[in-house]
């Protein structure tokens, strides 16, 4: 009834096991020895190949067209590899980078940039205008750049003047035109590359470093360009890892995988800043949130209640519960450190407040605690991307809870975050939600071109909007302040403050809060360069 | 050695080229001595049995709102007031994790239910039947077995969505194939044992002998079978919760309050500690109920 | 026996057919598609529509269908919308993790379950009998990724022992392996002793102790023979547990794997990638049944193949 073991059977299955094994074994990354390099104290960094894990992965890096993805680790390296005419500093202010000055015409239209001499890309090609002008130009062109064209609209034309010479010519005066020109898609690539099969996957730029290894959606290595117009980078190299999970990140900063990490949940804040041999840098970012009110919604349409709703919550508790006082509550539709910025004062956190203005719109608290006017009632779907936005989830429960005090019922509609664009991109007719949990990160730090996207008239009621004013809101002074605001060429603040006041007045968004961009790294290295724009750059430590 | 088919957790027959292969029950019940009512039922039993308590009067006893937010007091570990202490919302978690009991059990049976309902006519048709019935049945769950069943899940929800209905379509749609392959497996068992003999053979119509003598036989097995699934689907559901799809917000589902404990993991460990127990121990009931049905099933002979 | 993998094969090409055209009809059917996430916040519809129309997309399903199959017989399974590359080069960058993970976790859990099967099955009432008895129980109602956390938690950041995330050497593999192992650990090792248990009840070995010849050896060379088998049908039939723990453990460890790509093509609704990696889940499933059964017969011809049940 028994048998032996089969000795012909043994002898098959172990070489084949060692086979596969040696097979599997082949794939190992050999990335960077997870241990850093020699100890030292502040100042310069002492580990020649960081290794800085991303909250995001990085699946491509063209510049132009399709931008590089995702947002913002493909941009982490594009900067990197590329180079732009400026560059923004960590307050927000441009810099020359590949343009050594410029200068405006008298009529605001027509920008003259002196360029850089004595920069090659990291083929061997000089960098000169006949780099810039083509590639500029294709970047007007609306069947070329698929996700950043309206910040190039405004511009009509780029020329040649000399070698070292272009100009800018914009139809209208155009004050984001710098910005435009700081952000990703400005970046500039080899002319010689440009349409290359394998462009995103080889990209060739001015910038620091040049590609050396690339794998998609896992890692992302680039090594020092000895050319580099400002002399040679900080690091022999720089690995990007994509480490989506938040805890698995900090687990590699701390185990010493990784010198630099991004996007640092607020819950770890404190026990990183307890634990040795690392730093926390925290920044005030340019990323606003709020819950989008839908003005499609009859309960909506009267502002008192939307300004009831601006007093119910209270959003110093959601900063310090939530966030852990990482955050700082809006006073203004826009960030503080967005271009334009001007403050509107606050809505303060009063039960009583929102009470009274509810009751005086004719709201009457009704059966099971909700407000009743007449037929209707005060019951709201409030929609939510998981995962998308920091804690998204947690603030809709604690906005359901606290707009509950004052007899308003929410429903949440969580929603997984690769649906939740396509689900509130729609026709009028096909609005199917109250209100929506909504974060804007202005890549650029234009705020005109913020308020244009979130804020303006959509165009039409059949078609899908155009932007990202998903509450169809629409006043026609605010759409005539964006637009001047646009044009200002400088003093932005000033067009845009009656946009700004009135916006915050109409109440479309129930206001919430401004989050802070918060990275650690070891103290082995020197702290990246962090944007208010979500970029941390290890690429521009020097 | 007995003949039961596959009586292991979790993963059906495979394709019908293999024989099952019977983790040989005999053996316990030789160290067992034959008991009456095997440990195992006992334990599993009862461990089902209290969840399923704990969910009917779950507002009774849970000592707060699951839902009552308290921002001033998040993350506090047990004590007094707050047995298991509070999550990252202020609400405690000890009656989150009682009022989950209804959630997790409410995700996992009626699915199950549904499954047996549907799984037992198929199933009986195809293994008392035969011939082409049995060809079509086979065909189409052996290839949707293929399909390995979490995998199956995260495509399925990504599909269809968050929410209750879609997750219980998940679970339906995941664990059907198997259990009509069980089903199928029991019955033709089944089908050749003298009852079943003699009453084909003294005219008694197909209808009645299905229902009559094959139901009766296989039901004891389905139930142990159904016993397992329900472990695995309550896994199931946990990790889906965990991987961040499921009940809507602010529900009080197990796995998504593990999901939520994660990033507090490290200065907050209670978070995550009391609903992993809860998710384990209700697997462990489940398991331990259905291993204990079959021992006692088998020693009945 | 080459009629019967012939055979097989053939069962397999067409029951990877029938999912693949499944999960084409789901996901199109529930809508969502790569094009606005690609683009990102800034993009205009126009833009939308035209890359839409560039991928294809915008074209009938049954034409888009039959134009993936064609592609699909040729080898070219399209190209990844979120990577820009060939689906079968993502793909196959993503495989040597995942073997690698999985070929650990069953070489370990076969090593451990059957040396902890046979020591409880010696002493079947000893404290390492009933505790390991316990301890498989309990194994196997612990989710693998909550002990996969409290692992990482221990071993990696407080002692530092082994690295919490990423594919850099093989110690990266120990942790995901042992989250991943700890209950197929718990499964063969009951079998094994259960089945170690029944031979050392029988006639045989009581003669042979009697004649003085060690019972160890001879129940060691006599149980694994039987019981083999019944662990490779397991580790078969557990082939659906070790892709799905896959899934979650590669998440959780920032794995890069097939598991990690799987849940990043369906977050990025990536198509032709999903449509892919099904093609090779489902394909590794049915070939691991068909190694193991291969195996299992070869070893104990007892378990005879193409016998319907």
């Amino acid at each position: 009834m028994t048998r032996s073991l089969d000795r012909r059977s043994l002898l098959l299955l172990a070489p084949s096991i060692a086979a596969l094994g040696g097979l599997a074994a082949c794939g190992f990354s050999g990335g960077p020895s997870s241990s850093p390099g020699a100890s030292g104290s502040g100042g310069a960094p002492t580990v020649p190949d960081l290794v800085y894990a991303q909250s995001v992965p990085i699946s491509s890096l063209e510049p132009s067209g399709k931008q590089p993805q995702a947002y913002p680790a493909g941009y982490e390296a594009a900067f990197a590899i590329f180079s732009g005419l400026v560059r923004f500093t960590p307050e927000l202010e441009i810099e020359p980078e590949l343009a050594t000055e410029w200068a405006t015409s008298e009529d605001g239209l027509t920008w003259t940039f002196t360029l850089r001499t004595g920069v090659t890309f990291h083929d061997g090609t000089t960098f000169d205008a006949d780099a810039v002008v083509p590639y500029f130009t294709s970047m007007l062109d609306a069947k070329v750049n698929l996700s950043a064209l309206s910040l190039w609209s405004p511009i009509s034309k780029v020329i040649k003047v000399d070698a070292q010479t272009i100009e800018i010519v914009t139809e209208e005066p155009y004050g984001g035109l710098l910005n435009t020109l700081a952000h990703g898609s400005a970046l500039i690539p080899s002319p010689k590359s440009v349409g290359g099969k394998d462009f995103a996957l080889n990209p060739v730029g001015a910038g620091p470093y040049r590609m050396a290894t690339f794998k998609p959606g896992s890692e992302l290595r680039v090594e020092a360009f000895d050319g580099y117009h400002r002399g040679r980078p900080a690091y022999d190299s720089i690995t990007y890892r994509y480490v989506g999970d938040p805890a698995g990140r900090l687990a590699a900063l701390r185990s010493g995988q990784a010198q630099v990490v991004d996007a640092v949940p607020v819950e770890q804040v404190d026990t990183l800043k307890a634990a040795g041999g690392i730093e926390v840098i925290e920044e005030p970012g340019l990323q606003v949130f709020g819950v989008g009110l839908c003005l499609t919604t009859p309960q909506l349409q009267d502002k008192q209640v939307r300004q009831a709703l601006n007093h119910a919550v209270d959003v110093g508790s959601i900063i310090t519960a939530v966030f852990r006082g990482h955050a700082t509550a809006m006073t203004s539709p826009l960030a503080p450190n967005t271009t334009g910025f001007v403050d509107c004062g606050a809505y303060d956190f009063s039960v009583d407040k929102a009470n009274q203005l509810l009751d005086e719109a004719g709201w009457a608290v009704g059966a099971g605690g909700v407000r009743a006017k007449g037929a209707q009632r005060l019951s709201l779907k409030l929609r939510t991307p998981d995962g998308m936005y920091p804690n998204d989830v947690r603030v809709a429960q604690v906005i359901q809870e606290q707009l509950k005090a004052v007899g308003i019922e929410i429903t949440i509609d969580k929603i997984d975050k690769s649906a939740f664009w396509d689900s509130i991109k729609v026709p009028k007719a096909d609005v199917d939600f109250d209100m929506v949990l909504f974060g804007y990160n202005p890549s650029h730090g234009n705020g005109a071109i913020q308020l244009d996207a979130l804020y303006r008239t959509n165009p039409s009621e059949t078609t899908t909007i155009p932007q990202w004013n998903f509450q169809w809101y629409s006043n026609d002074a605010v759409d005539d302040s964006i637009t001047a605001g646009q044009h200002a060429v400088s003093d932005s603040a000033k067009a845009l403050e009656p946009a700004q006041k009135a916006i915050w007045d109409d109440c479309p968004y129930l206001w919430l809060y401004v989050k802070n961009n918060i990275v650690a790294h070891s103290t082995k290295v020197a702290a990246p360069v962090v944007l208010p724009v979500v970029f941390t750059l290890p690429s521009r430590s020097e | 050695m007995t003949t039961s088919p596959v009586t292991d957790a979790n993963e059906p027959t495979g394709p019908a080229a293999r024989t099952p292969a019977a983790e040989p029950v005999g053996a316990e019940t030789a160290t067992r001595r034959r008991a009456p009512w095997p440990l195992g039922l006992v334990v599993g039993g009862g461990i089902v049995a209290i969840v399923v308590l704990v969910a009917i009067l779950a507002p009774l006893i849970a000592p707060a709102d699951p839902n009552a937010q308290d921002l001033t007091g998040i993350l506090l570990p047990p004590g007094p007031g707050h047995l298991l202490g509070t999550d990252s919302l202020g609400r405690d978690i000890a009656s989150r994790i009682i009022h989950g009991a209804r959630f997790e059990l409410g995700l996992v049976l009626p699915p199950l239910l549904v499954t047996v309902l549907v799984a037992l006519p198929l199933g009986m048709a195809a293994g008392y039947v035969g011939r082409w019935v049995d060809k079509v049945v086979s065909a189409i769950s052996d290839t949707l077995l293929t399909f390995p069943s979490l995998v199956a899940a995260i495509v399925l929800v990504a599909l269809l969505g968050n929410g209750t209905v879609p997750l219980m379509v998940t679970l339906v749609v995941t664990q059907l194939p198997a259990m009509v392959r069980y089903v199928r497996g029991f019955a033709k068992q089944v089908s050749s044992s003298q009852y079943v003999l003699a009453a084909r053979s003294s005219g008694s119509s197909t209808p009645t002998i299905l229902r009559v003598h094959v139901l009766g036989n296989i039901l004891g097995q389905v139930l142990v079978i159904a016993s397992l699934f329900a472990s695995e689907a309550i896994l199931v559901i946990a990790a889906l919760g965990f991987l961040g799809v499921g009940v809507q917000p602010p529900n009080a589902e197990w796995g998504t309050m593990l999901s939520e404990g994660r990033i507090d993991f490290m200065n907050a460990p209670h978070v995550m500690i009391a609903p992993g127990a809860a998710i384990a121990l209700l697997i462990l009931g489940f398991n331990l109920l259905g291993d204990g049905l079959r021992d006692r099933l088998d020693t009945r002979g | 026996m080459l009629r019967f993998v012939l055979g097989r094969l053939v069962r397999i090409l067409v029951q990877v057919f029938c999912v693949v055209t499944l999960v084409f009809l789901l996901f199109r059917l529930a809508g969502g598609d790569p094009v606005t996430l690609l683009l990102g916040p800034d993009a205009t519809p126009q833009a939308a529509a035209q890359l839409r129309h560039e991928m294809g997309l915008d074209r009938p399903q049954l034409v888009q269908y039959g134009d993936f199959l064609l592609h699909a017989v040729t080898g070219d399974l399209g190209e990844s919308t979120s990577y820009s590359q060939p689906v079968t080069a993502v793909i196959v960058q993503a495989l040597p993790p995942t073997l690698s993970l999985m070929l650990l976790s069953v070489v370990s859990a076969v090593v451990v379950g059957v040396a902890a099967g046979l020591l409880a099955a010696f002493r079947p009432h000893g404290w390492f009998a009933r505790g390991s008895l316990l301890l498989w129980v309990a194994l196997l109602a612990v989710p693998n990724f909550w002990l996969g956390m409290v692992l990482v938690q221990v071993f990696a950041v407080q002692l530092q022992w082994l690295p919490a995330i990423g594919y850099e050497n093989p110690a990266s593999l120990v942790l995901p392996a042992t989250a991943i192992a700890a209950r197929l650990v718990a499964l063969i090792a009951r079998l094994t002793r259960s089945t170690t248990i029944e031979v050392l009840g029988e006639e045989f070995i009581a003669t042979a102790r009697a004649r003085g010849v060690s019972p160890a050896r001879l129940v060691v060379v006599h149980a694994l023979g039987p019981a083999l088998p019944h662990v490779l049908t397991m580790i078969g039939l557990q082939a659906g547990y070790l892709l799905g723990g896959a899934v979650v453990v590669e998440n959780l460890f920032s794995f890069p794997g097939m598991g990690s790509l799987l849940l990043s093509a369906v977050s990025g609704r990536d198509y032709p990638l999903m449509q892919g990696i099904t093609i090779f889940f489902v394909g590794g499933f049915l070939i691991i049944n068909l190694v193991t059964d291969l195996v299992a017969s070869r070893i104990d011809p007892r378990i005879r193949l193409g016998a319907g049940a």
